[in-house]
């Protein structure tokens, strides 16, 4: 085992990525030293999908439900949890600007990419890999009731209610986040980090770009 | 308006019968088109994230009276940063240290009992890093800012608020 990998299986929370695990194989990728702490592991994730997938079978028996995702993040999880969803489903996907460096000058968010299933008198799952302030969900939600879907639900696998600014009625969730910025499952760092089949928190050393101003 | 407290002044925690009833001040400071002098770099990133959602907002559009001497006066005072219009709620950034959140804290607490009808949301400074290292809020900041603000790396500020964390989560507990 490198240093790396040691580094890596000793600061995981309760020692959770050994060797034998399923994610043993990240103990020598060259991301692994940027990984400070492990919270959840690839099992935890994958169980706790299973039974969302389970829920979501019993609640949507016979509605034939669209689960809808927005690209990127979401594409890990929407992958695993519709294998653990045992109805018929439709899925499709949506894309939006985010806010970001490259898009501070340039306006409002907008769609790049739109549903290409109707959704009008369907039952819909939106699907998301995390919930923050809200502020992204709630105009993609704006838009999709637009649509005139018979439901419209949330169901999100990482959710962080603390800092969220709007009331949402999250159907399902698959995990509270503490006041950590992590990456991995989709969620990433400067679009790094998605490929991660667990989620951590990433060495201070590794956020260097962004300062945030002391209060004068 | 109301005056700023001074520390050497012994006052009530709560209006008396015989005081004024709360009631909010409206801030007519800033007509419409007039640029808004943020008092914080992160208020300003703030308010582009909510302009580029459509998020309808203000800027310190109310204060709420908090506290009051014998006289009526007003010792203690709150304006949240923001108000967001569609919501009916308000926002308050922090980017404190520890100390002086629990100060603000305690603003938070006042203004719930005064004003139960008020929404008001803080966002702690460590929510405010992790915000700022997922929108890339300041990796364009000018380097004369900076030196303005004396800027530390994101990973000290969190291990400052991670060292005060303990205090932090018994104040948003209560």
């Amino acid at each position: 085992m490198t240093n790396r990998a040691s580094t890596l299986r000793l600061k995981s929370s309760a020692g959770l990525l050994s060797e034998d695990s399923l994610s043993a194989r990240f103990l020598d990728s060259p991301m692994a030293e940027d990984i400070a702490e492990v919270l959840i592991t690839e099992q935890e994730i994958q169980a706790r999908i299973a039974e969302l997938g389970a829920q979501i079978s019993a609640d949507y028996r016979d509605k034939d439900p669209v689960l809808v995702g927005v690209l990127r993040g979401v594409f890990m999880f929407m992958a695993d949890l519709v294998r653990q969803i045992t109805i018929p489903i439709s899925v499709d996907f949506i894309g939006i600007t985010r806010y970001g460096p490259s898009t501070r000058t340039h306006g409002v968010v907008r769609f790049v990419k739109d549903l290409e299933i109707s959704i009008e008198n369907r039952h819909v799952l939106f699907v998301e890999d995390v919930i923050d302030t809200g502020l992204s969900l709630r105009y993609i939600l704006h838009s999709l009731e637009t649509r005139q879907p018979a439901s419209l639900r949330i169901c999100t696998l990482f959710n962080k209610p603390r800092i969220r600014l709007f009331n949402l009625d999250v159907a399902y969730t698959g995990f509270v986040l503490p006041d950590k910025f992590v990456v991995g499952y989709g969620l990433d760092y400067d679009e790094r980090y998605r490929n991660l089949p667990f989620v951590g928190v990433l060495h201070d050393s590794v956020i260097t770009q962004q300062r945030l101003p002391t209060h004068p | 308006m109301y005056e700023t407290p001074n520390s050497s002044q012994t006052h009530t925690k709560r209006p008396r019968p015989s005081q004024p009833r709360p009631e909010s001040i409206p801030n007519p400071k800033r007509p419409n088109g007039e640029p808004i002098d943020f008092s914080h770099p992160a208020e300003e990133a703030f308010a582009q994230v909510l302009d580029f959602y459509h998020e309808r907002w203000e800027y310190e559009p109310t204060t709420f009276p908090l506290e009051w001497d014998e006289t009526g006066r007003v010792t203690t005072a709150f304006s949240p940063d923001f108000y967001l219009v569609d919501e009916d709620l308000y926002v308050e950034l922090t980017t404190m240290r520890q100390r002086l959140v629990t100060q603000k804290n305690r603003k938070l607490r006042l203004l719930s009992e005064l004003y139960p009808s008020v929404k008001c949301k803080l966002i702690y400074r460590r929510d405010v890093a992790n915000l700022a290292i997922k929108y890339g809020l300041f990796d364009e900041e000018p380097e004369e800012a900076r030196q303005v603000y004396q800027p530390r790396p994101i990973d000290a500020s969190i291990n400052q608020i991670d060292e005060s964390g303990k205090d932090e989560q018994v104040e948003q507990d209560q």
